[in-house]
């Protein structure tokens, strides 16, 4: 009996300590529900490595790289928890929720921000000091093999109007930037950006300086974007956007105050329905009810899991379904006291042998969710962790709680028997 | 005092613990008929008008889904044309009550995005975009073929969970159960698609494949009640017999779980958000039907299989 009322102490500690948990909000533990895209808004991006004639095949080194620059320029956005994940053999995805400026977001995400400076194809034969070349009418800029891989550092300067950008170039750069502007003293270097021409001044004189000024009428936000992406370093191979959504916050704050008024008051159709049925096992399962919610809400915040709209379906959903274990129980426990059995004995035999028969009809649920959790995105991830967790745990609170609290309200009136579980007469087993 | 003792005229007449489960077996075939049947036109017709058993969203076919949220009421001539007037054919607008517009088109890079919310922002008016979703149609292929592989998976895994419990009849019946149940919800869904424009994205992928976790789960309980009774019964008792006791049993268990699951979904089909709305319609059909078939067709098949012509034999 001792022994008893140890395990109803441990549950009933265990859950005031888990709705502590679940009241608690705030910038130190246990922190704050963690919410997902849809949830808070956002920005979600799949990008696809395209392969180039420098590098054919996105090995995953390449792959790497490309995420490594896409993880700075991120960085460059200011957003709190983003995520980059790689995913199949070539792609990246990127998850931002809460950004502030999607529009800035997707535009410095979605370029490839290749930087190289160009020369005529003549100027860059004839000797230095020599006039510059006759402008033709077709297009003739060459590579000068000066790139922005070679850039280092960029900051940004107004000038005038508008802004400039300033890069730094690493030492192997500056080398080849003194070169290449004492080859064209006199003649115009042209410096493009993903194969658009910014500007193109004629070189004045070496320069030895290692740094390069770009002046392309471009407003400070212009600036700042192009700051952001030169200092992530460039692309190995363009990234293309195959996939790109965006969610305003509003939209997932109602729905999410929505779902929550829907579950609560599905939670409460469910449980005047389990006590109306089972009368005082029923007010008993209702309370393991609520320490399974607490529980497994806790278990959402601690970990933590992402809470998505379907996230949230499927946390309401496994309330219902958390309830079976519990029925269960209760449908053995009455046959077993029709067969002739002590109260008691009854419920732990009911116990027993329904433990199996509540494993077996989960597995499949679980085997659904497994499913789920590797053919998803993130929203039926979300899906599929709350079922799957809550599923795991209404099992262990119906075996854990439910008969110790269940025993605990018997023992108070101990001499009720079958009519105390309510519910039709059954058929007795032969 | 029983609060459910007004039900008590209602139980007499279907008295529970001598109905004919088994017996009226043409009956429950007829109406799983009468409910598979129009879906399956639906789906038939589905596929010739457009291409797919189903109405397939954004995230199969690919393409672009917005919906915009205006600070004025705006008419959808208006929004259509002002987006065309920037280079994009084929626009669909719907304007859902006033000011908010859902905007259908082909798939946009980042590039033609900024364009078009540009263009309508200059020509139409200020608005917030409260989604912007675009996919490339490679995304959306894989979608479908990764949701169609999951599908199978999972059907396979069943299968192979409950013939590793059960024979191989049970597992085929059970099977057959949930196919039946699949082809009840995609035929709905249909429907659906053709009379109000329902489109099915990776969501509806979900709701079937947790609906067939949980059908399968109600139709074992029927079964394994029926393993033990058939241990018990001996050769005196017809299969019929047992199956019906069986049932009668695990009727309690069955309806109230399936009770209680569809409380809490019918409160998020009625109350619930925006985005999960046929969501969650999608699973609350699917375990109705799930439970019918556990109850109906599930034992009535089996019994079926069985009489078939071949000798009866043991569990």
């Amino acid at each position: 009996m001792n022994w008893r009322k140890l395990m109803l102490g441990i549950v009933t500690i265990l859950t005031l300590a888990c709705g502590w948990i679940v009241a608690n909000d705030g910038d130190r533990w246990p922190y704050a529900f963690k919410r997902g895209l849809d949830v808070q808004g956002g920005v979600h991006l799949v990008l696809q490595a395209r392969p180039t004639r420098e590098v054919p095949t996105i090995t995953p080194d390449v792959r790497e790289r490309a995420m490594a620059v896409v993880r700075a320029r991120v960085d460059g956005l200011g957003v709190a928890e983003p995520l980059i994940q790689a995913r199949g053999t070539d792609r990246v995805i990127v998850d931002l929720p809460g950004v502030a400026d999607k529009d800035e977001a997707l535009r410095v995400l979605g370029t490839t921000a290749v930087l190289s400076f160009r020369a005529h194809a003549a100027d860059l034969a004839s000797a230095p000091g020599a006039p510059p070349a006759p402008p033709s009418h077709v297009p003739d800029w060459v590579e000068t093999g000066l790139t922005g891989g070679h850039v280092t550092h960029v900051s940004v300067e107004p000038e005038g109007a508008h802004w400039a950008v300033i890069a730094d170039f690493n030492a192997e750069g500056a080398g080849k930037l003194g070169e290449v502007s004492r080859q064209l003293v006199g003649k115009p270097m042209a410096i493009f950006l993903d194969d658009r021409l910014i500007s193109a001044p004629t070189v004045e004189q070496p320069l030895d300086t290692g740094n390069v000024r770009i002046f392309g009428d471009f407003t400070a936000r212009q600036a700042h974007e192009l700051e952001v992406v030169l200092e992530a370093g460039s692309l190995p191979v363009p990234l293309d956007v195959v996939e790109n959504r965006a969610i305003d916050a509003s939209l997932g704050a109602e729905a999410v105050q929505r779902s929550v008024l829907a579950g609560g008051v599905g939670a409460a159709l469910v449980m005047g329905f389990m006590a109306a049925y089972y009368r005082l096992p029923g007010v008993v399962a209702n309370v393991a009810l609520v320490v399974y919610g607490l529980i497994v809400l806790a278990v959402f915040k601690l970990v933590p899991i992402t809470i998505t709209v379907p996230g949230i379906a499927g946390f309401v959903l496994s309330i219902g379904m958390a309830v079976d274990a519990n029925v269960l129980i209760f449908e053995r426990t009455k046959e077993e006291l029709a067969g002739g059995r002590s109260l008691h004995a009854a419920i732990e035999t009911g116990f027993k042998r329904a433990f199996s028969a509540i494993l077996d009809s989960n597995v499949t649920t679980l085997l659904a969710c497994g499913v789920l959790f590797q053919l998803g995105s993130g929203m039926i991830r979300g899906f599929a962790l709350t079922l799957a967790i809550g599923v795991v745990a209404s099992m262990f609170t119906a075996i854990g709680a439910t008969r110790h609290i269940l025993h605990a309200a018997l023992a108070a009136r101990p001499a009720r028997g079958q009519a105390l579980f309510g519910g039709p007469t059954k058929e007795v087993i032969r | 005092m029983n609060p459910l003792k007004f039900l008590a005229p209602a139980r007499a007449a279907l008295d529970l613990s001598a109905f004919d489960f088994m017996g009226r077996r043409k009956l429950w075939f007829g109406i799983s008929a009468a409910l598979l049947v129009p879906g399956l036109v639906a789906m038939l017709l589905s596929y010739l008008w457009l291409g797919a058993p189903l109405r397939l969203g954004i995230d199969f076919t690919g393409g672009t889904l917005a919906q915009l949220t205006f600070t004025q009421p705006v008419s959808a001539v208006e929004l259509k044309e002002a987006i065309a007037r920037r280079g994009f054919e084929g626009v669909q607008v719907q304007i859902a009550d006033g000011r908010t517009a859902l905007v259908r088109l082909r798939d946009l890079d980042l590039p033609q995005r900024q364009r078009l919310l540009d263009g309508v922002k200059a020509d139409v008016g200020a608005f917030r975009a409260d989604r912007f979703e675009s996919v490339g149609p490679t995304v959306g292929r894989e979608l479908l073929g990764g949701a169609l592989g999951a599908l199978a998976v999972t059907l396979l895994g069943i299968a192979g969970y409950v013939s590793l419990r059960y024979q191989l009849d049970f597992a085929l019946c059970a099977i057959a159960a949930l196919i039946h149940d699949v082809v009840f919800l995609v035929g709905t869904f249909a429907l659906l698609g053709l009379t109000l424009g329902v489109e099915v994205d990776a969501l509806f992928v979900t709701a079937l494949l947790t609906v067939l976790g949980f059908s399968v789960h109600d139709t074992i309980v029927v079964y394994d009640r029926l393993r033990e009774n058939m241990q018990r019964a001996g050769a005196r008792e017809s299969f019929d017999e047992v199956a019906n006791r069986s049932i009668r049993q695990t009727m309690a268990r069955s309806l109230n779980t399936s009770l209680t699951v569809m409380l809490t979904l019918g409160a998020m089909a009625v109350l619930g958000g925006e985005p999960v709305r046929w969501f969650t319609c999608a699973m609350l059909l699917g375990v109705a039907a799930g439970t019918y078939s556990s109850i109906f067709n599930a034992s009535q098949l089996l019994s079926w299989w069985r009489m078939r012509g071949v000798t009866p034999r043991k569990a």
